[in-house]
C-alpha cells in the first residue's frame, strides 16, 4: 500500500510539473517582425533546414534552406541584394505581394496537390501567417 | 546449430550494412537506474553514454536486458578483441505510416548503419562512427554519398571514473540524451541527428555525481547535416540520490550565431520506483532566443518531456510520454505538443523491436492530431 502511495504521490508531482510547464504556454498576440531575417532564424531554420531535409549537403527537390541568403534565393529568385525584377522564383515558391500565387504558402498549408511541407510537423497556423504577411509585404530580404 | 544461426545473423547484418542509412544511435535514458546501474558510462564507451558499448555494457545487454539471454559480445565473442580495439556495428530498419493531413503515407527504409571503431592507448582513445544518413523518403544521393562521420573524438580518460577530457564531434553533454531524436527537447534544442557540433569538454564523472562543461562551435564545413549555426557553451551537471534510485540535474547552454543568440537554462530528473518497476522522466528546459539587429522581440521558449517507462517482465519495456515544445510563449497558439507510446522488446542479445505510437498537436488545437506509427527493428553486432 505504501509502494502504491509513493507511484501516486510521483505521478502527481510529474503531472503537476506537466500541467505548469503547459501553462506557462501565454497567451500574447503575434507582433512578431515579417522581415526575412526573422523569419529564417526562427521559422525556416530550425523546422526545414534539418539533417535529412534541406540542408546545403542534402537539399531535398534541390532545395537548400540552410543559409537565409541561399534560401532567400531559391525561395523568391533573386540573390539576396540583387536588383533584378522579384517574381522570377524557381518554381514560383515565392511571389512578392502575391501569397495567392506563391506556392510556398500552399506547401506549408498541405494543398492536396502539392503535400504538405514539413511533412512531418506542419507549422503552426501563427508561423505560416506571418510567413505569408512577408510576401503579402513584397517578401523583401531585411 | 548455434554456430550456424549466428553465422547467418551475421551475415544478414553484413548484407543490411551495405543498403542501411543512417539514424539515431545514442543510450537509453530508460536503463539508467533501472537496470541497477546509475550512470551512463558504466555500460558505454562515452563518459556520458550513447554509441559503442564496452564489455560490461555488452554483458549487461544479454544478461540484464534480454529476455532469453545471450552472448552480447562482439560477434558473439567468436573474435575476441584486444583490450586496445573496440568495435561495432549497429543496424536498423524501420516501417513507417503516418497521417499529417488526410492522406495516410507508409515507409520502409533503412534507418541506421553504423560501424564504431575506439583505439586505447593508455589514458588516451580515439572513438569514430561511420555510416550513412538515413532517409525516410526516396534519397536524391547514392548511398556512398551520404556516408559521412558525426561523431570522432580523442579522449583523455586514464579511470572509468574521475576526470576527462575530449575534443572533436559528439553531442555536448546536454538533457536527458534519449535514443529518440524526434523528441521535443533533443530536436529543437540543437540535437537533432547530424547535429553534432565541434567541441571541446572537460568533465568528472563519479557514481555519486557528474558534471560537464563543454566549449561548442558549428561545424565548420556544410557537410553532411551542417548541424546548428552557433558557437557557445554548455554546462550539465547531475546527482544521484536515494540510493541510486533518483537523479536530479541542472543545466545552462549559451549560443551565439550570426543573427541570433539563444539563452537556456533547464533541468531533468529521474526517479526509479523499483516495487514497481517504473521509471520516471521528465526535463524542463526554457530559453530565450534574441535576435541581433533590432530583428524582432526576444522569444521565451519552452521544451518540456515527461515520461514513465515500466519493465512488466526481463526484456520488455514499455514506455509512455508527453512533450511540448513552445517557440514564442509570447504568441498565442505556436505551442506544439505530442503524447506517445513505446512498447521495446528485447529477445536476445544484439537484438531489439520497438514500436512506437504517437500524436502531435498542433497550436493547442486537439481535435485533429497527426499520428504516426513505426515499428523497427535493430541489430547490432
Amino acid at each position: 500500500m505504501e509502494r502504491r502511495h509513493a507511484l501516486v504521490r510521483a505521478i502527481g508531482a510529474l503531472t503537476l510539473a506537466g500541467a505548469a510547464a503547459a501553462a506557462l504556454g501565454a497567451c500574447g498576440e503575434d507582433d512578431r517582425p515579417a522581415s526575412w531575417s526573422y523569419i529564417h532564424a526562427s521559422i525556416i531554420a530550425p523546422n526545414c533546414a534539418t539533417a535529412s531535409c534541406h540542408t546545403k549537403e542534402n537539399a531535398q527537390a534541390g532545395v537548400q534552406l540552410y543559409s537565409a541568403e541561399a534560401a532567400y534565393t531559391i525561395l523568391v529568385g533573386r540573390a539576396c541584394d540583387g536588383n533584378d525584377a522579384p517574381g522570377a522564383a524557381p518554381r514560383n515558391y515565392v511571389s512578392p505581394f502575391q501569397p495567392e500565387r506563391s506556392q510556398l504558402v500552399y506547401l506549408l498549408l498541405g494543398d492536396d496537390s502539392l503535400g504538405q511541407m514539413p511533412p512531418d510537423r506542419p507549422l503552426p497556423d501563427r508561423d505560416i501567417d506571418l510567413i505569408t504577411r512577408w510576401i503579402e509585404e513584397g517578401a523583401p530580404c531585411n | 546449430m548455434q554456430l550456424t544461426i549466428r553465422r547467418a545473423g551475421a551475415g544478414l547484418a553484413l548484407l543490411v550494412v551495405l543498403l542501411a542509412a543512417h539514424g539515431a544511435a545514442r543510450a537509453y535514458p530508460q536503463f539508467q537506474l533501472s537496470t541497477g546501474n546509475n550512470r551512463c558510462s558504466v555500460c558505454h564507451i562515452s563518459p556520458v553514454g550513447g554509441g559503442l558499448l564496452n564489455e560490461y555494457g555488452r554483458s549487461e545487454s544479454g544478461d540484464t536486458i534480454s529476455q532469453f539471454g545471450g552472448n552480447g559480445a562482439f560477434l558473439y565473442g567468436v573474435y575476441d578483441e584486444p583490450t586496445w580495439l573496440k568495435l561495432g556495428v549497429d543496424l536498423r530498419g524501420a516501417a513507417l505510416g503516418k497521417k499529417v493531413n488526410d492522406d495516410p503515407e507508409y515507409f520502409l527504409f533503412p534507418m541506421q548503419g553504423d560501424t564504431y571503431v575506439n583505439l586505447k592507448a593508455g589514458s588516451f582513445s580515439l572513438y569514430g562512427v561511420v555510416g550513412p544518413r538515413a532517409q525516410v523518403r526516396p534519397p536524391r544521393d547514392s548511398v556512398l554519398e551520404r556516408f559521412g562521420s558525426r561523431e570522432y573524438w580523442l579522449m583523455w580518460r586514464p579511470k572509468s571514473t574521475g576526470w576527462y577530457a575530449r575534443a572533436g564531434r559528439f553531442f555536448a553533454p546536454f538533457g536527458l540524451r534519449s535514443q529518440d531524436h524526434t523528441t521535443y527537447v533533443r530536436r529543437y534544442l540543437g540535437q537533432d541527428n547530424w547535429n553534432e557540433t565541434y567541441n571541446a569538454s572537460v568533465g568528472n564523472v563519479t557514481d555519486e555525481w557528474e558534471a560537464h562543461a563543454t566549449f561548442f562551435t558549428a561545424v565548420p564545413y556544410e557537410l553532411m547535416g551542417n548541424g546548428p549555426r552557433a558557437t557557445g557553451g554548455t554546462v550539465y551537471y547531475e546527482k544521484r540520490l536515494a540510493d541510486n534510485k533518483a537523479v536530479v540535474g541542472a543545466q545552462a547552454k549559451a549560443g551565439f550565431a550570426d543573427t541570433d543568440r539563444t539563452y537556456l537554462i533547464g533541468g531533468i530528473g529521474k526517479y526509479y520506483l523499483e516495487s514497481s518497476k517504473v521509471l520516471l522522466m521528465g526535463e524542463l528546459d526554457l530559453a530565450a532566443q534574441d535576435f541581433l539587429d533590432n530583428n524582432g522581440p526576444t522569444q521565451p521558449q519552452l521544451a518540456g518531456y515527461l515520461g514513465a517507462s515500466y519493465w512488466p517482465l526481463t526484456g520488455l519495456l514499455v514506455g509512455a510520454a508527453i512533450e511540448r515544445y513552445d517557440e514564442d510563449m509570447n504568441v498565442n497558439k505556436l505551442a506544439r505538443d505530442a503524447a506517445s507510446l513505446n512498447i521495446q522488446y528485447f529477445p536476445l542479445a544484439h537484438w531489439e523491436l520497438m514500436l512506437t505510437g504517437k500524436l502531435e498537436f498542433q497550436g493547442a488545437e486537439y481535435g485533429d492530431p497527426g499520428s504516426l506509427a513505426m515499428l523497427q527493428l535493430h541489430y547490432y553486432l
